[in-house]
């Protein structure tokens, strides 16, 4: 055979870095081309050489590190101390040199002068959106600030205008607001207070003061897209549409006035395809509870009643007060909550216990997916949600890291490769290459559910360690959720042994004496070794029907999955035995 | 307050902690997420510098610098998709940036063969067949050392698994220069090696 592969062109098909055209036309050659074959397979050996060496030889031979390290607390406070100064300082000690220090005080003199005229005229020019909101919040929160004697009365002015109609619909509404809870009193059914309010039913908006920081944010999600700023005379406008292109939101558009002085929101106007609602506010005050009508003031501060989920101030975050929620009681009923919506299924949502409750981060959702847990978690007592993501990518690595197959795995992963031939045969096997496709989406879908459910097993495990007292009741409603995962798994098993059976019967895999392994005691130390093996399975599923970088025959694959397999239902069905509990 | 108002009153809600406030409860986690990082990849980092030519305390001091910017970077809220591959990757970013100010070759210095040799460890080997693989060994790494300093560069990234794209952005060079290098420095170690 003429026309020998290069060794750059083995290098690279090797890495994986050839196009697919140029890796087709080179695995071609390597079927015909016997010294070629060869060839690569002392290429490989020889890799395999060089990252010995670098390992056995090369890294202990590097002289050590000169210094103790340093520790990470340690480095970054050096690095505070040391930041280069800013431009500014670095020229104003150039120029210091040759200035007398009269000219540097009328010449700082002239530019801060300067600096405030222009930040004056221009600020909201260089004011973002993101600032905005901040200071909106910030504005808010003081102006909230109350104590158990006084409760807040806003009252709005609402105007409802229905689009293709001239009618105009206006009404005042009272609002109230306790540290703990928010009242609307709407007199008429048909008013504009009143269809107000159903909007935010249907969208399961939280009520709150209408022109809160709170219901601000509650608005911005529905609205979605980036939020924008102008100047409106002496007042900032502040808007949240949904941008052109992205799919349809429940409200078309938020714009928020803003009195720049104060940084209240003033006014606030949410235009739906059906209807734009202005609500403008006429009075803000606060009340003394004694001039509260006794059965507003009975909702408004229940006696008996706990604050479900409180707002507290930074410095009543450090800890200075230990939860009064029961974590358990909490946690378990955002799991049944997450389990309901197929949340924990596989998404990127993250449950952990934090001093003050559970925080449940939603940040790697999408906006939708997180309005939507948002409302079915809303409430919740002793639940924080995080929605943004300052620290996501450690998240999302460490979810990604979860997912990947250990390289030292226990459970024993033997691939036999016998590179280019498995394809063929299975396309034979198949008969066409999208039966093969639909065949291989079937098996790993379901290898993925199994794996979805085994991830929410373990989180459960995670958060109930076998050890942990729970009531009866917490019991009962943590096997109900244990069960439902082992149901699924168990259902899931069944449907992926069927369809491997045909594909045994084909490449004559015989079903051998299955080696039964030792079975957990309890579901929680169980699901760790269930999830190993499944990952296993479904590590070898893609090396059998992928194009995988280590591709499995169906001899030596498919005895491994079905002893795997084996060993799943055993101790599925060891645990339905011992009900779980 | 009229009784049908108060019925209304029945889905009011309360309010819980604020984005923020979540957010805040999590500032501590970064600090120490960071610093176990730093525990567990920095004489990694250290012996990646060092075998790229530069000095041990030059090193250390670059090593330092990478996580510290890890930590700023994720302090930024920067979307990191692999640790890993972000912490050799800025470690290359830097050790090149020294390179350019240098503007020298760079051959690592290792330390005596003697050294390297009693940490050889074969298994399932004759004595014959350990001694003959630690010699091999032994010449690659002295070639790996001799290396022009960019073909190094490309081979150890390559063994940490970075993308011939990734290691063509680090060199500022393009992907099929990058296959260049890589071959002729495979090529060079092979030879080496069956010597």
């Amino acid at each position: 055979m003429n026309n020998h592969l290069t060794h750059r062109e083995m290098l690279t098909y090797v890495d994986g870095e050839l196009s697919r055209t140029e890796s087709r036309r080179v695995n071609k050659h390597l079927h015909s081309c016997w010294t070629c074959l060869a060839e690569m397979e002392r290429l490989k050996g020889d890799i395999a050489i060089l990252l010995d060496a670098q390992n056995e030889a090369f890294t202990p031979a590097l002289p050590p590190p000169p210094r103790p390290w340093l520790g990470f607390d340690v480095i970054l406070a050096h690095n505070r101390s040391k930041r280069p100064p800013s431009w500014l300082i670095r020229f104003g000690g150039e120029i210091r040199a040759f200035l007398s220090p009269a000219w540097i005080t009328t010449v700082s003199a002239v530019v801060l002068l300067l600096v405030f005229c222009g930040y004056s005229v221009f600020r909201i020019q260089t004011v973002s959106a993101k600032e905005v909101i901040q200071k909106i919040e910030v504005a808010d929160r003081q102006r909230r600030t109350i104590t158990k004697d006084h409760v807040i009365r806003e009252r709005v002015h609402i105007r409802k205008t229905t689009r293709g109609h001239a009618s105009l619909n206006s009404e005042s509404l009272d609002t109230w607001k306790s540290p703990t809870s928010a009242y609307w009193n709407i007199e008429h059914r048909d008013s504009a207070a009143a269809d107000l309010k159903a909007k935010y039913q249907t969208l399961k908006i939280p009520f709150d003061l209408p022109l809160s920081a709170a219901s601000m944010h509650s608005w911005e999600m529905a609205a979605g897209g980036n939020p924008t700023v102008s100047q409106e005379g002496p007042d900032i406008n502040l808007i949240f549409a949904n941008a052109h292109g992205e799919e349809a939101r429940p409200v078309d558009r938020v714009t928020l006035l803003i009195e720049q002085r104060s940084w209240h929101v003033k006014q606030m106007t949410l235009d739906f395809s059906d209807a734009s609602f202005e609500v403008t506010e006429d009075e803000y005050s606060l009340v003394p509870t004694s001039e509260v009508p006794p059965d507003l003031l009975a909702y408004l501060q229940p006696p008996a009643a706990e604050p479900a989920m409180k707002r507290v101030s930074d410095i009543e975050m450090s800890a200075l007060h230990p939860p009064t929620v029961n974590l358990d009681r909490v946690a378990l009923d955002v799991f049944a909550t997450l389990h309901s919506l197929k949340a924990d299924l596989g998404e990127p949502v993250t449950v952990t216990r934090s001093q003050r409750g559970i925080v449940v981060g939603l940040s790697q959702l999408p906006a939708d997916r997180q309005h939507e847990i948002h409302a079915a978690l809303y409430g919740k007592e002793g639940v924080q949600l995080e929605l943004e993501a300052p620290r996501a990518s450690l998240r999302k690595r460490a979810v990604a890291s979860e997912q990947a197959v250990p390289a030292d795995s226990s459970t024993a992963l033997q691939i036999a490769s016998q590179e280019g031939n498995e394809d063929q045969r299975l396309v034979k096997y198949f008969g066409t290459s999208q039966k093969q496709q639909d065949f291989t989406n079937k098996a790993l879908g379901t290898s993925t559910t199994i794996l979805s459910h085994l991830y929410a097993l373990k989180g459960l495990q995670t958060q109930f360690p076998a050890e942990r007292p729970l009531t009866p009741e917490q019991q009962s409603q943590l096997h109900s959720l244990v069960q439902d995962h082992l149901s699924s798994i168990s259902a899931n098993l069944n449907d992926l042994t069927n369809q491997l059976a045909s594909l045994d019967r084909n490449f004559g895999v015989s079903s051998k004496t299955p080696v039964t392994g030792p079975v957990a005691a309890t579901w929680q130390s169980g699901s760790l070794d269930l999830l190993e093996k499944a990952r296993v399975v479904d590590h070898l599923l893609r090396a059998l029907l992928t194009t995988s970088q280590l591709p499995a025959s169906p001899e030596s694959a498919l005895p491994q999955i079905d002893q795997n397999l084996f060993m799943l239902r055993a101790e599925l069905d060891s645990f339905n035995k011992k009900d779980v509990h | 307050m009229n009784n049908r108002s108060m019925g209304d009153a029945k889905s009011l809600e309360v309010f819980g902690l604020s984005r923020r406030d979540a957010a805040f409860a999590h500032a501590p986690m970064l600090h120490e997420r960071v610093a176990a990082i730093y525990e567990t990849h920095r004489e990694k980092i250290y012996g990646f510098l060092v075998g790229q030519g530069l000095d041990p305390a030059k090193s250390q001091e670059l090593a330092q610098e990478v996580f510290l910017r890890f930590f700023l970077a994720l302090q930024k809220g920067g979307e990191i998709e692999s640790e890993q591959a972000w912490l050799y990757r800025v470690a290359s970013n830097l050790a090149v940036d020294y390179w350019r100010r240098e503007g020298r070759s760079m051959w690592v210095e290792l330390d005596s063969l003697p050294a390297v040799a009693d940490r050889l460890h074969s298994k399932d080997l004759t004595p014959e067949a350990a001694a003959v693989r630690a010699q091999k060994l032994k010449r690659v790494a002295a070639m790996l050392a001799r290396l022009p300093k960019e073909q190094r560069l490309g081979v150890h990234l390559r063994m940490q698994g970075l993308r011939y794209c990734d290691i063509a952005k680090i060199l500022g060079v393009s992907v099929p220069t990058v296959s260049g290098l890589l071959s002729t420095a495979v090529e060079r170690l092979r030879r080496t090696a069956n010597e």
